[in-house]
């Protein structure tokens, strides 16, 4: 579904990206890990078409999000980290915008449901400038869900999310995936994510330190209990403060599980 | 979506235009809006109409000096997004399943109202002059909306230009640029025919500025607009007025083809500049910069700092100079070009006679400084819109934020203004009490301008490079309202040494008494914007994204 090849991209003189290459089928769920700076959003706007490559060839249900950038955009969803709204539209006119640009026949139902699926009923005639970051992700998201995209890009979804809107977020990505649409999902909150991922891509100055499934993952690294420990072991980072114990022992089981 | 993000965003508008705390200001606008269209009403009553072939001249030139202006910008100033858009519509318009060229018509389109308005205020002023009103609006606004093609296409080309290029299109452009200052300089020059008198000057200007329009040159860049302009103006049969609106609409359709074909290409160079410099760094050419911490440029700019302004200094008041120093070692060329021009126009009436004395350069001076440098030095209030909530969150009290944000640029401002009086005093001869009182009176006005320059922009916030009517609106009432103000500044001036005179005050009395009201005035308006941004509620008065 999603195939990644030799990926390069500079910004000046800076490689933002640097020969990163992964496959995703369909179902699947990329957890995209890494530090700050390590080139998540740049690889994540790629795929989305919003950055050019500087090289390397980018396919979305084989398709060429170069060439065929059009079919490409109606098949794919990209939710950035903080997405920007048109602050002067309300909520409900935002579902209306993006169901007239993607051609969304019937599209009040399934707005209607969106919403009340992220609590957005109440906010629907609230301009989205007057929104808190949580709600504007939301908004975002159920705008992205509305055409039934084949991918799914999301970018720190999960920050500025209350606990139901994560667990409504975590929950309609195991259901979109189990129906065959392929996930990337960015995200610094490993503990939130590491029950959801069927595989994860750990990426570290632009380039890709591990890619493969969760399964994989651990085996490479057998003492790591966790996908934080995991992270640290790929990433070669070390921290100075040991971690906190949760003290839920059904996260853990999660990830051994999967 | 377009009209609906136009209705949700004039409903705003209104609330706020009316709100309490802005009743007073939007009262004022309102004022200046009368005036403005009454002055349009009686020009129009009582000029004569001018010859038809010169004012098409004047037209389609004026728009070609515009577009120079816009290539000379787009090189100058920072790569904008694609087509300009904003993150909203590149988030969602940009990605969304449409094509290229529906994108560009879109982005045409958004252009549109403000286009129509800008029209009809000149259209008000014209009126007189052109057989047909209905004719006049549509020539006006195919010719304006192709030079909006222009400029979009200029910042299209610079955006995806590698850095020799940007190098090749600011040096071919600020070479234009400056070839026709230069013209323009010594047409009024000539014009001027050794007068300095203000009068005299402004009427210099304003031939030399119509012969340079109408020079060989610019007749030659000016032709996408010769159909445009004969269409609005010269009297014609009706089949003659129909093919020429259908020759300058399909101009206009052009044109927004070009807009397409130029992003097409932008998007295709700007690839083509990456790839190239890729194949560089795996040659090794060039070094790839894998960190993206601390660049070498901004250590620089960090060590570069003065040492007052790293020091905790009156409230954090030094910190926030640190940071617009910051800005000013980046954007120093586009500062230092911005403040050259004024420079050369304040020295020209001593240049072209000697004896022509300082208050004259001084009277530039004043108006460039009211004028010209706030949107010269946009280091303050108005490029931390986005920032509103950060600023407020500061342990910083009202006052010493203020003074934060506006010490820097005003002593730029002041140290360009004892630049051009020193170099004035260079080139003749000038008494020292005149002295004293211009530099004291001009770096009064330089906190005065800076001060209500902030004041107005938090009255009535805006982002940055945005579009629209009511940006349109307001930038002609703050020029009006400016202009008034120097005036009325102007005219106290003048009473002031009348009183002086008359009771046969000494010099003493005369510049220092002139300085502190100028400063009083100034001090008032500082604390006036102090009150203003301690009453600004980050979340109701932040404008909204487009």
């Amino acid at each position: 579904m999603i195939q990644v090849d030799d990926l390069h991209k500079l910004y000046g003189t800076t490689a933002a990206v640097s020969g990163v290459s992964f496959a995703l089928a369909p179902g699947d769920i990329c957890g995209l890990v890494g530090p700050n700076g390590a080139g998540k959003t740049t690889t994540m706007r790629t795929l989305a078409g919003l950055t050019a490559p500087t090289s390397g060839d980018l396919r979305v249900d084989g398709l060429c999000v170069r060439r065929d950038s059009i079919e490409v955009r109606r098949r794919l969803a990209y939710v950035p980290d903080d997405p920007p709204l048109f602050d002067d539209l309300t909520v409900g006119q935002h579902f209306d915008l993006i169901a007239g640009l993607y051609g969304v026949k019937d599209h009040v139902a399934k707005s209607h449901e969106l919403m009340r699926s992220f609590d957005l009923l109440p906010k629907m005639n609230a301009l989205t400038g007057s929104l808190s970051r949580g709600m504007r992700q939301k908004v975002a998201i159920g705008c992205s869900y509305l055409y039934d995209p084949r991918v799914l890009l999301l970018d720190e979804p999960l920050t500025g999310l209350d606990p139901p809107g994560i667990r409504v977020l975590l929950q309609s990505i195991r259901q979109r995936a189990a129906s065959g649409v392929t996930v990337i999902l960015s995200s610094h909150l490993l503990a939130m994510i590491q029950h959801v991922c069927t595989h994860v891509l750990v990426m570290q100055s632009g380039q890709v330190e591990f890619f493969g499934t969760t399964a994989g993952l651990r085996i490479r690294h057998p003492e790591a209990t966790t996908l934080e420990d995991a992270y640290f072991a790929a990433t070669g980072q070390t921290v100075a403060c040991p971690p906190i114990e949760i003290g839920f022992a059904a996260i853990d089981a999660g990830w051994a599980t999967t | 979506m377009s009209f609906r993000a136009w209705r949700s965003r004039t409903r705003r508008g209104l609330e706020r235009l009316f709100s309490p705390k802005r009743l007073f200001a939007s009262l004022a606008a309102f004022g200046f809006l009368g005036l403005y269209v009454f002055n349009g009403v009686m020009v129009v009553m009582t000029r004569r109409a001018a010859d038809p072939d010169a004012l098409m001249t004047w037209m389609s030139g004026g728009m070609a000096v515009y577009a120079i202006f816009h290539f000379v910008r787009a090189a100058w100033q920072e790569p904008e997004s694609r087509l300009g858009l904003s993150p909203a519509q590149t988030q969602w318009i940009m990605r969304a399943p449409i094509g290229d060229g529906a994108l560009v018509t879109y982005r045409m389109a958004t252009m549109i109202p403000a286009t129509l308005v800008k029209t009809c205020l000149v259209a008000t002023v014209l009126a007189c002059d052109a057989s047909s009103a209905w004719r006049l609006v549509a020539g006006l606004f195919l010719s304006m909306f192709v030079l909006e093609a222009i400029r979009i296409m200029a910042d299209s080309i610079s955006a995806s230009l590698s850095p020799y290029g940007r190098v090749a299109m600011r040096t071919a452009w600020t070479a234009i640029a400056i070839s026709l200052a230069v013209q323009l300089i010594a047409r009024m020059i000539s014009h001027a025919s050794g007068s300095v008198h203000p009068l005299a000057m402004v009427n210099a200007f304003s031939m030399a500025a119509g012969e340079t329009a109408s020079c060989d040159a610019i007749r030659v860049l000016a032709m996408p607009w010769w159909m445009m302009t004969q269409f609005a103006i010269t009297p014609s049969g009706p089949a003659i007025a129909f093919g020429q609106f259908a020759a300058a609409g399909s101009i206009a359709m052009l044109a927004v083809a070009c807009v397409a074909w130029v992003d097409r290409w932008s998007s295709r160079h700007d690839q083509w500049v990456q790839s190239d410099r890729l194949v560089a760094i795996r040659r090794g050419t060039i070094q790839a910069q894998r960190s993206l911490g601390i660049t070498n440029e901004s250590r620089k700019s960090l060590w570069s700092l003065p040492l007052v302004c790293r020091s905790a200094w009156m409230q954090g008041v030094g910190a926030m100079m640190a940071r617009q120093w910051v800005s000013v070692c980046r954007y120093r060329g586009s500062i230092l070009v911005s403040l050259a021009v004024p420079a050369v126009l304040s020295l020209s009436p001593i240049v072209a006679d000697r004896n022509a004395g300082l208050l004259h350069v001084a009277a530039w001076l004043a108006v460039s400084t009211l004028l010209l440098a706030p949107p010269a030095l946009k280091i303050d209030f108005r490029r931390d819109i986005d920032r509103i909530g950060l600023l407020k969150s500061l342990p910083m009290t009202p006052l010493a934020m203020t003074i934060g944000q506006i010490l820097l640029p005003t002593l730029l401002t002041i140290a360009f203004q004892i630049l051009v009086v020193g170099i004035a005093c260079v080139i003749c001869e000038v008494p020292l009490t005149t002295v004293v009182l211009c530099t004291g009176v001009l770096s009064g006005l330089a906190v005065f301008s800076f001060a209500l320059e902030n004041a107005l922009f938090l009255t009535f916030p805006h982002r940055p490079k945005q579009e629209g009517i009511a940006m349109m609106v307001r930038a002609k009432l703050m020029f009006l309202g400016k202009g008034l103000l120097l005036a009325i500044l102007a005219g106290s001036f003048l009473f002031w040494l009348t009183v002086c005179g008359h009771f046969q005050w000494g010099t003493i009395v005369l510049v220092g008494m002139g300085i502190v009201a100028m400063w009083v005035v100034a001090a008032c308006t500082v604390l006036a914007t102090a009150r203003i941004w301690h009453r600004f509620d980050s979340r109701l008065d932040t404008p909204i994204a487009a």
